[in-house]
């Protein structure tokens, strides 16, 4: 038995083994084996068939790798406590030299990953790591089946000429859907919106393209913020993008208008609240009703019915209108938050008090 | 029988030998286990166990992740992920008739004398918009990142009262890819108009009003020591700019052919200090980018481009990307917050501005 590759064993788990017939799609064609030279993660995403999604702020690369999670894993009450220092420990660390910096659910399996970084003097040095059927472990990227994209040449339309020395696009959230992977950053010399879309399986000749986003304000009032968290969802059949800004709106704008270099002005619904950043947007099927949960780092969790966001109007006055029918949920600091299975979702919580980063099972019924 | 005899003589050697000792090695660098015999067959991970600090009995604490190697007597652990200056390590010897022990090892502190500082803060001028949206911090040497925040203080004077609410908090910071440059953006939720925070708590800084931006020296470097000293800038708040920059308004100054002078571009009003490094090209008659160096002058007012090799002669065209921004974050071809109802604020249609320019042909 292979101890090291297992770091904490979870007690009152049930597991149970998956066939995981699913054979290999097209979506992997192009992938290689080897090591695809991550430098840094930033932010990580499943698409289907156990593929993770790794953003590399670094290298200016997406990487699409096969986790080939084999076991299912069926959990009926998950709770981790001090996950951070736990991370912490397997890299060597205290809690203060690391960051958990994105955590993904993946779909095909439940288990779930954590994107770490840790500051080592002079250096900084990144890590995978799965918790699953055998506890939590490292999830070593030096030989996976895998595909990369770079991005550097993104607003390529705009100025392909340009040497930016100084210039840094830092991925903020990504996330699959329909032959696509949508991202989105920030740039260190702009406060300003720029959606990327990528076509997958990576089309090395493709190139990627960068749609401007605003949103209105009092109904007057346009501005092209970074979009911070989105969400691709099916509103009354139809494909969404919800996205949370930095600075408190929250908007909605329909899929099939990402579309090109064309300006797009999305439509803002709320406003989560002043000092706030919002963590992670998910969304979920229960007993027949459709819904969108908004984490929040200071506010309460966000809770709006699909069918309600679907209807809500723009927000034109908001300091009079509260904007789309909604409930606030508290359930504490919330780092990240995915959607887990048809009964649960998964939150990472900062507590304060004893300054740890926990994992938490909750179930739908109870937000 | 045979094989009881061999396994009790392996039993046997391996307890005749001395004792075991454990050192972190910094050459390497990697702990150290000598006196530890492991037989044919013998995992050595399963043997020795490496965890961070203290080993704490009530809570079980991952192993560290690391590659355990026999290299003649000796076994190496080289952590995958390195090792922690200054910090201590708890080695577990696995229990083989009563050989067990734990060990620990620590690995020395770094010595680090202050020597990074913070070089400047961008913009320089000290009279800034009331709009201003972002500080470029400039340092010596690349820095340690993460925690930023807790480095930046803004202070409202004469008072000295600390503006808690003045920057915008979030989890990335926006350093260059050296490391040595951080952009600070001042809360855009409070710049733009029609937003909560904007409507509740109004701009962070206020016209009339004289502050002080203070970077403190605790911050550290990426060797982990910290600032050779404090630095401070001052300024004053004018009026809100809720203006493009107006390119009619500008001034050219022509280099003359042949020479090595400054292409020199006037604006009026001083521009953002990043985008001024990465908007801006000029290339030659055979539409070729002309490669050089570019300072900028008078508080980021002047933009001046030495060609690395003596300008030519003909058309050239200086190409400015309309992302180009003054300090309100307004940029040629949109402002900051587009009022849908002004006429005036409608957003330009252009990509990028084309100066066309000769240089000066020198009279023989």
């Amino acid at each position: 038995m292979k101890l090291k590759k297992t770091i904490v064993t979870l007690l009152g788990v049930v597991f149970a083994l998956s066939t995981n017939a699913e054979e290999p799609g097209n979506l992997k064609t192009g992938f290689t084996y080897g090591n695809p030279g991550i430098k840094s993660i930033k932010a990580i995403a499943f698409g289907p068939e156990n593929i993770l999604f790794i953003g590399d702020n670094t290298g200016m690369t997406v990487y699409a790798v096969d986790v080939q999670d084999t076991q299912e894993m069926v959990i009926h009450e998950l709770t981790l406590e001090g996950l951070d220092k736990k991370l912490a420990a397997a890299m060597g660390a205290s809690t203060k030299d690391i960051t958990i910096l994105d955590m993904a659910v993946n779909p095909a399996s439940k288990n779930v990953f954590f994107a770490v970084s840790k500051k080592n003097g002079e250096e900084t040095s990144y890590a995978l790591f799965r918790l699953g059927k055998d506890g939590l472990g490292e999830f070593p990227l030096e030989n996976v089946s895998h595909s990369k994209k770079e991005i550097t040449n993104a607003p390529a339309a705009d100025h392909k000429t340009w040497k930016r020395p100084s210039r840094t696009y830092t991925v903020t959230d990504m996330h699959y859907v329909n032959g696509e992977l949508i991202i989105s950053g920030l740039s260190n010399e702009e406060f300003s919106s720029g959606l990327r879309r990528v076509a997958f399986p990576f089309d090395q000749k493709m190139l990627t393209t960068n749609v401007q986003v605003y949103h209105v304000s009092h109904g007057r009032n346009e501005t092209h913020a970074p979009i911070y968290r989105f969400l691709p969802v099916q509103l009354e059949n139809q494909w969404h993008v919800v996205a949370g800004y930095m600075c408190t709106p929250l908007v909605t704008f329909k899929l099939s208008e990402l579309n090109g270099n064309k300006k797009l002005v999305g439509k803002t619904v709320a406003e989560i609240g002043a000092g706030n950043t919002p963590t992670g947007i998910i969304s979920y099927t229960h007993k027949g009703k459709d819904y969108v949960l908004v984490g929040n780092n200071v506010h309460p969790l966000t809770k709006i019915s699909g069918k309600d966001l679907f209807n809500a109007k723009a927000i034109t006055a908001p300091s009079r209108e509260r904007g789309v029918k909604r409930e606030n949920i508290k359930l504490g600091s919330i780092s990240h938050i995915s959607d887990y299975d048809s009964t649960y979702i998964l939150v990472m919580l900062r507590d304060k008090k004893s300054d740890s980063y926990n994992l938490k099972l909750i179930s739908k019924d109870e937000v | 029988m045979g094989a009881l005899i061999v396994l009790l003589t392996t039993l046997f050697l391996q307890t005749s030998f001395g004792p075991i000792a454990v050192t972190y090695e910094p050459t390497l660098p990697a702990i150290v286990v000598e006196g530890l015999e492991i037989g044919q067959g013998d995992s050595i991970d399963q043997r020795i166990s490496v965890y961070f600090g203290e080993l704490n009995e009530s809570v079980l604490m991952p192993e560290l992740i690391g590659d355990y190697r026999k290299e003649g007597h000796k076994i190496l652990f080289r952590p995958k992920y390195g090792f922690v200056n200054g910090a201590e390590y708890t080695v577990v010897i696995g229990s083989t008739l009563g050989r067990s022990g734990r060990y620990k090892v620590s690995v020395p502190a770094a010595r680090n004398d202050p020597s990074a500082y913070v070089a400047n803060i961008y913009p320089s001028t000290s009279a800034l918009p009331m709009n201003q949206l972002k500080f470029y911090i400039e340092f010596s040497k690349p820095m340690r990142f993460g925690g930023a925040a807790q480095y930046i203080k803004l202070y409202r004077m004469p008072e000295k009262v600390l503006e808690t609410e003045a920057f915008l908090a979030m989890s990335e910071e926006l350093w260059d890819p050296e490391g040595k440059r951080l952009t600070v953006f001042l809360d855009p939720g409070r710049i733009k108009r029609g937003v909560q925070p904007n409507l509740q708590l109004g701009l962070p800084l206020v016209e009339g009003r004289r502050y002080r931006l203070v970077i403190d020296k605790k911050w550290t470097d990426y060797k982990g020591a910290t600032l050779t000293h404090d630095f401070v800038k001052e300024f004053t708040v004018v009026a809100v700019d809720r203006e493009s920059p107006v390119p009619d308004d500008w001034h050219v100054q022509l280099p003359d052919a042949g020479t090595k002078e400054p292409l020199q571009i006037t604006f009026n009003e001083v521009m953002d200090y990043g985008l001024l490094h990465s908007t801006i090209v000029v290339v030659n008659m055979e539409n070729k980018r002309v490669n050089g160096t570019i300072q900028l002058a008078r508080n980021e007012q002047d933009w001046l481009f030495t060609p690395n090799r003596p300008w030519g002669e003909g058309k050239h065209l200086i190409i400015i990307n309309a992302w180009l921004e003054d300090l309100a974050g307004n940029n040629l071809r949109r402002k900051f917050d587009v009022d849908l109802n002004n006429p005036n604020d409608t957003p330009k249609t252009f990509k990028e501005l084309k100066i066309p320019f000769v240089p000066i042909k020198q009279k023989l």
